[in-house]
């Protein structure tokens, strides 16, 4: 039989809990001040503003990109890569103006209209006024539109469906080929479409060096209320984890120490999202909220078994107790820790930058809240009690 | 086989029956989000102001006749902030019979008495709230007929936010590309109107040029515009292709409106340019007439939202039918059209968050997720039957089911799945095994303890529940907040979290259980138990 302990006996609540606990008390202290110094690196979702998020055919150049943004008038711009570098792309982020805010009500367009326009070269805007279209950027009802026009004004005489079955082709091609087509010869290679049309949409169209993938436009007001239910929603779980752990347990000491190793937990995963300047997101609350869940979890398993164990040994010394009670459970802790590890690392590994920040922020929380069930809410219960409890527990 | 086993093997087997079936198939049962399927997403916000001052300025109006009638009308008559009216001047040796007058035709409004000669006329709350209300549900039903007349598939037009947000609109346009056609077509309130343009004293219509500043309109007149007349701008592009706004003079009040529309459509104008074609109901057609009789050969503005759109002169007279040429072109024209029949907006929209992921984004967002959770999946159950051998059998067969009753659950109440949502699965794989570490973890113990395989497997499960009770609660208390305040796509994580959660309950404790006992009742002398 496999298992990680055999009949584990460990000391863990002996003098050995106190370096733990300064351990502990560090690293929280160290992620509040990452966070009162640093802050976070609040995404649209918090901060307002337009994202744009762009795929290029070659390496985009950053350093040229930010001078023709600038040159364009759109104020504050960041521009940062996104996944690998070979996927070779880019988010560029406008902040709010002053003035126009959501008022004018067309921000998120528009600034992408206006970041597409600076982005392109002079002689795609050449080529664009002299009438082609850039199979890139074009959406599928426009492209159909231009197909249909096309192949009415040539021989044949080509229907609407047709022009509707080769616009939905290329578009199906764009699509499997993550939004870009990179040369003119794969055109002809495209299921469904004719040498004839091939030909006409390599002689009359162009293939703009990237593709816009999506636009995200938060106003003000959206940003403030989100923040407002962030905070309801971490208050009210905090509160309902309370009320809980209090019905439970009955005992206010029992309830404090799990609601530390709580805080301990969450203040710690926001501190790593704050040091490594990922983004704070809706999903970050997601993940913190998660954690507040999940990490309760390990420590009531904890509890659940000294309670269980104050019934059976009614004279014993309670540290004793305690660290029996997490050497018998020490392997289940470990081992479901160790599945909900794999799952976010997975996702932080292979999930795509999009859940990169929200997994790396559930890693960090799994490790910590396995960590804390033992050695801040046991221990500390252990503390509490040599303080303010009977040295001998009845019950 | 006892019977109470054989009533629970039954019900898991109906049970994963059902989960199929609602299931099947995939492809059209399970919604994905816009955020993996590519779409629109719009939040916007009715601005209810609007309605409330349109309240408050009609009802000036309607004051002014009523005390006109009666020889009461005040020396001034204005708004007072946003839902009151103020009259001033009145007379103040009449100002009981003004009371009882205004108190008998305009009861939705408190009076008072500010000072001698002054009434103070307060809009009820609760009739301010019902215009407000109004206000945002004939939006949404102006929003939902213009968008269905746009044609697209699915698309999802709610009411949100409540108390004093429940001003919000959101929409979500799923396959939905452009994002600036959509917006303008559900955005713009569409407000149409004819009015007449008051050309300067001794100029003729004939030689009106509209000038290019306002302030030049108003020398025109003489340095002051009359009382009923205002400046209303045209965008236009000069012969060499230059944008410039001109102004127009036009009258304050508007004898047609959208409102009198009966019908619209997409037309050619005589020289075979786009243009839209209007049908007006039978009582506004024969205003027209009498309208166009009297003031033929003046100019008309047509007035869409606030702009000159044409200003054409009134050459015959039109009664019913009409046509308005301007410069547009065929997708502008059907635009209009459309949003004509489907009725203006009762008051302006503010965009307060939009969204538009190409279906590219979304169908990688979906491999990526996928197979993220796939390895982790595969990893874990690996993990499980290398660790428990034969009960991590049990655990993978828990955990298949778990998934099929989280997809079927989120397929029967037509859940969406997100991105996010697609984390909150892996999530629950690696927590769904939770509940059988566990209880295998307690079941070893007990064999330790050198009880029968029999006493094992019933102890193990009996000690472990009150703690998956305990650990499934707390991550459904944090899972029920992240639910009632999340957005958009964290709404789907929360979803797929706790409705995985509590099927885990069901798989850990029902069918994990059943296994071990159909074990158990298939060789009653089990000496030995794999785990």
């Amino acid at each position: 039989m496999l298992q990680v302990f055999h009949n584990a006996n460990f000391d863990l609540m002996g003098r050995i809990k106190w370096p733990f606990l300064a351990f502990s008390v560090l690293v929280m202290g160290l992620a509040v001040g990452t966070i009162l110094t640093r802050g976070f690196n609040y995404g649209i979702d918090f901060a307002g503003g337009t994202a744009v998020r762009m795929k290029f055919r070659d390496r985009p150049r950053i350093e040229e990109m930010r001078v023709s943004l600038e040159r364009s008038g759109l104020g504050d711009v960041s521009i940062q890569n996104l996944g690998d570098p070979q996927d070779n792309e880019v988010l560029i982020r406008v902040e709010l103006t002053q003035s126009a805010g959501a008022a004018t009500g067309s921000e998120g367009g528009e600034i992408s209209r206006k970041v597409v326009e600076a982005l392109q070269s002079p002689e795609w805007h050449q080529a664009q006024k002299a009438g082609k279209i850039d199979l890139n950027m074009i959406t599928e009802s426009d492209l159909k539109e231009w197909i249909a026009g096309r192949l009415s004004a040539g021989a044949g005489g080509g229907s609407v469906d047709e022009a509707a079955a080769i616009a939905a082709a290329v578009v199906r091609y764009r699509t499997d080929h993550a939004g870009l087509i990179r040369s003119s010869s794969e055109i002809a290679s495209i299921t469904g479409i004719k040498p004839e049309v091939a030909r006409i949409l390599q002689d009359q169209t162009m293939l703009g060096p990237f593709t816009v993938r999506s636009v995200d436009f938060i106003g003000p007001t959206a940003g403030k209320e989100l923040l407002r239910n962030t905070l309801l929603a971490v208050f009210g779980s905090v509160g309902g984890i309370l009320v809980y752990v209090w019905l439970r347990f009955k005992r206010w000491m029992w309830g404090l120490t799990a609601i530390l190793a709580l805080v301990h937990d969450v203040v710690i995963a926001a501190g790593a999202i704050s040091l490594t300047r990922k983004e704070f997101s809706v999903d970050i609350v997601a993940a913190l909220l998660t954690i507040l869940g999940y990490s309760i979890n390990d420590t009531i398993v904890v509890f659940d078994r000294i309670r269980e164990n104050l019934r059976i040994y009614r004279e014993v010394d309670f540290g004793t107790l305690v660290n029996a009670s997490i050497n018998q459970t020490l392997s289940r802790t470990i081992l479901t820790s160790f599945t909900v590890f794999i799952a976010v690392t997975a996702l932080f590994l292979y999930g795509g930058d999009k859940l990169n920040p929200m997994s790396f922020c559930l890693m960090v929380g799994v490790v910590f809240g396995t960590y804390s069930s033992v050695f801040v809410a046991a221990a500390l219960l252990v503390i509490v009690y040599r303080l303010y409890g009977p040295k001998y527990v009845k019950i | 086989m006892n019977l109470e086993l054989r009533w629970r093997i039954l019900l898991i087997l109906g049970l994963t029956a059902l989960c199929l079936f609602v299931i099947y198939p995939p492809s059209d049962k399970i919604h994905l989000g816009l955020d993996l399927k590519g779409g629109i997403h719009m939040v916007m916000r009715v601005k209810t102001d609007d309605a409330v001052k349109a309240e408050i300025d009609l009802s000036q109006e309607r004051i002014r006749s009523a005390l006109g009638e009666k020889g009461l009308a005040p020396a001034k008559i204005a708004a007072d902030g946003l839902n009151a009216i103020l009259l001033e001047g009145l007379d103040a040796a009449r100002v009981g019979e003004i009371r009882d007058l205004l108190t008998r035709q305009f009861g939705h409004y408190v009076l008072s008495s500010p000072g001698p000669g002054r009434l103070r006329l307060l809009l009820r709350p609760n009739e301010e709230s019902a215009i407000r209300d109004t206000a945002v549900r004939q939006a949404l039903e102006t929003i939902r007929t213009r968008v269905d007349k746009f044609g697209v598939a699915e698309p999802t037009i709610q009411r949100q936010g409540s108390g004093a947000s429940a001003d919000r609109i959101l929409i979500q346009l799923p396959g939905v590309e452009n994002p600036e056609r959509v917006k303008d077509l559900i955005g713009s309130p569409a407000f149409l109107e004819w009015k007449l343009v008051k050309v300067p004293p001794g100029v003729l219509a004939d030689q009106f040029r509209p000038p290019d500043n306002p302030d030049a309109v108003a020398r025109m007149f003489g340095g002051k515009l009359p009382d009923d007349v205002e400046v209303l701008p045209q965008e236009m592009t000069t012969a060499d292709g230059r944008p410039v706004q001109v102004y127009w003079p036009v009258t304050k009040s508007s004898p047609i409106t959208g409102n009198d529309l009966k019908n619209a459509r997409r037309t050619q104008d005589r020289f075979g340019a786009p243009a839209v074609e209007f049908v007006l109901t039978a009582d506004a057609g024969r205003r027209f007439q009498e309208l166009t009789r009297k003031y033929q050969g003046q100019l008309l503005a047509i007035v869409l939202d606030r702009k000159v759109i044409s200003a054409p002169r009134i050459n015959a007279v039109i009664a019913e039918q009409g046509i308005i040429e301007g410069s547009f072109s065929l997708e502008s024209a059907e635009d209009l059209s459309l949003k004509l029949r489907s009725g203006a907006l009762p008051a302006g929209m503010e965009i307060l968050e939009e969204r538009s992921v190409g279906p590219s984004l979304g169908a990688d967002s979906v491999r990526q997720g996928v197979v993220a959770s796939l390895i982790g999946s595969i990893i874990i159950v690996l993990f499980m039957l290398v660790y428990y051998r034969g009960a991590g059998v049990n655990a993978t067969v828990a955990l298949v089911l778990n998934l099929l009753i989280l997809l079927a659950a989120m397929a029967y109440f037509h859940s969406t799945l997100t991105l996010p949502g697609i984390a909150g699965f892996a999530l629950t794989v690696g927590m769904a095994v939770d509940a059988n570490v566990l209880v295998f973890e307690r079941i070893r113990e007990e064999l330790r303890h050198g009880r029968t395989v029999r006493a094992a497997i019933h102890a193990g499960f009996d000690r472990a529940f009150p703690t998956i009770i305990d650990s499934h609660c707390t991550v459904i208390i944090a899972g029920f907040f992240l639910y009632a305040y999340g957005t958009g796509a964290v709404k789907g994580f929360a979803v797929t979290l706790n409705v995985g959660i509590v099927a885990n309950l069901f798989t850990a404790l029902v069918v994990s259980r059943s296994i071990f006992d159909a074990e158990l009742t298939l060789n009653p002398k089990k000496e030995t138990l794999s785990i």
